[in-house]
């Protein structure tokens, strides 16, 4: 693997399109229900939006930036809107970071911890037959302090996964940055806070969780943890989005938008700002 | 940038929604049967730390997290059309309970789930319906602080009153 390659996700467009279009209006976007391929004109592999949600390109962006991406879910059960990069190789990537913007402020009374949706997956091509194929989910849940919710897959869980919490920061804009760093790999035993720095081998998950106008830095993540999940073949396909969410969710939340911008995903290097 | 065919894409999808529900995290052991009703259940006083780790990680009721330190299962057999309420008080966590029904799998039917963020959860309202075994779920779901602790499980009297005989004479 090229250790310092970045990889040309597609999706990334997302950001580099409100980068470039500051001055301009923003691009359109295709917002009619069901499955469209590619997505964005080529920008993502595909797209989908169920019947009761939505999909649109807005201005201003996060970051700075011109433009972003808004989704939103309404109340059915099935309902969910995601774009989809399907650009990591084959079987899998043994280690892959992501970074991205999001902005909750349109979620009002964002109050309570069971209104929570899954915003981002990592799904692999193979997995434990007794576990899902997700190798990382990521969810944003309300409370008194909205959080963001990691739920990384373990084969040392008895569930096959390990759930993270990490309570918003302040932030003076509502944007946050949520970056991860998922090496596939043993453990034999699951610690929280036990690679701070990804080790030369073995299963490792790292997270930031920052207000987007604050720095970050490699060698000091918000938390870490040593995973086994050798059973896992490595990110193939990525999902941004709303992909589902909870009956409380959905209920409070319905056709109201979840800004999402800046994805940006690679195999080394740390992305930060 | 990849421009991917449309076949793989879709296939890509569909393997992903349904390798993603292929795994259940199934309850260690519940902490007791309630009685049945149609009697009004009485009302129990529990502590849900260290309990059913096999949750640990894991959600419910469509995304919902259990949580990591401890959580509380009880079973409940019902009858046909009737239904319940069931409200918990805890002064340790922030409960989130919910009904099951069938099994006490995480990814069981959800049949109701309730949490106001706060030190009471309820009364969750099961709905009349077909008669079988479910089970109440006492958690929190906000992931920080103690997750569990000491708490009340108390149900409410709205139970149908069911005809046991009718007759002109």
């Amino acid at each position: 693997m090229n250790s310092f390659t970045m990889k040309a996700l597609a999706v990334a467009v997302l950001g580099l399109a409100g980068t470039s279009m500051a001055m301009a209006a923003c691009p359109t976007a295709v917002t009619t229900s069901g499955s469209t391929t590619p997505g964005g004109g080529g920008a993502w592999s595909t797209q989908f939006i169920a019947t009761d949600a939505t999909f649109n390109i807005v201005s201003p962006g996060l970051g700075g930036t011109g433009c972003t991406a808004a989704f939103s879910i309404g109340a059915l059960s099935n309902s969910r809107v995601f774009v989809q990069d399907n650009s990591p190789a084959a079987p899998g990537e043994p280690r892959y970071r992501a970074r991205f913007l999001v902005k909750l402020s349109n979620l009002t009374s964002f109050s309570v911890s069971n209104q929570t949706a899954i915003i981002m997956r990592e799904n692999d091509t193979t997995s434990p037959a007794q576990f899902s194929s997700d190798q990382l989910v990521v969810r944003i849940a309300g409370g008194a302090t909205p959080s963001i919710r990691f739920f990384v897959a373990d084969g040392n869980a008895a569930s096959g996964l390990v759930s993270i919490a990490v309570p918003l920061p302040s932030s003076a804009s509502g944007e946050y940055r949520v970056e991860t760093d998922l090496q596939i790999g043993a453990a034999a035993t699951s610690q929280a806070n036990g690679c701070t720095t990804t080790p030369a081998s073995g299963g490792c998950f790292r997270y930031w969780v920052t207000d987007a106008a604050a720095a970050s830095a490699d060698a000091t993540p918000t938390g870490s943890y040593v995973i086994n999940n050798s059973g896992w073949s490595g990110a193939k396909t990525l999902f941004l989005g709303l992909t589902t969410g909870t009956a409380a969710f959905r209920t409070a939340h319905a056709g109201q938008t979840v800004l999402l911008d800046e994805l940006d995903t690679r195999r080394q290097t740390f992305i930060g700002q | 940038m990849k421009i991917q065919k449309t076949c793989l894409s879709l296939l890509a999808i569909g393997c992903a929604i349904a390798s993603s529900s292929a795994f259940a995290a199934t309850c260690n052991g519940t902490q007791g049967s309630i009685a049945a009703p149609p009697a009004t259940p009485a009302a129990i006083a529990g502590s849900s730390c260290g309990n059913n780790p096999n949750y640990n990680g894991s959600s419910f009721c469509g995304g919902v997290l259990f949580s990591n330190t401890g959580t509380d299962v009880y079973q409940i057999q019902m009858g046909n059309s009737q239904g319940l309420q069931f409200t918990v008080t805890s002064a340790a966590f922030t409960p989130d309970i919910a009904l099951l029904a069938t099994s006490c799998a995480d990814n069981s039917t959800c049949v109701v789930e309730s949490s106001s963020g706060t030190g009471t959860a309820g009364p969750a309202v099961v709905p009349n319906g077909s008669s079988g075994t479910f089970f109440i779920i006492v958690t929190d779901s906000t992931g920080t602080g103690a997750q569990c602790g000491a708490y009340n499980l108390s149900f409410a009297g709205t139970l149908p009153v069911k005809l046991q005989d009718f007759s002109v004479q």
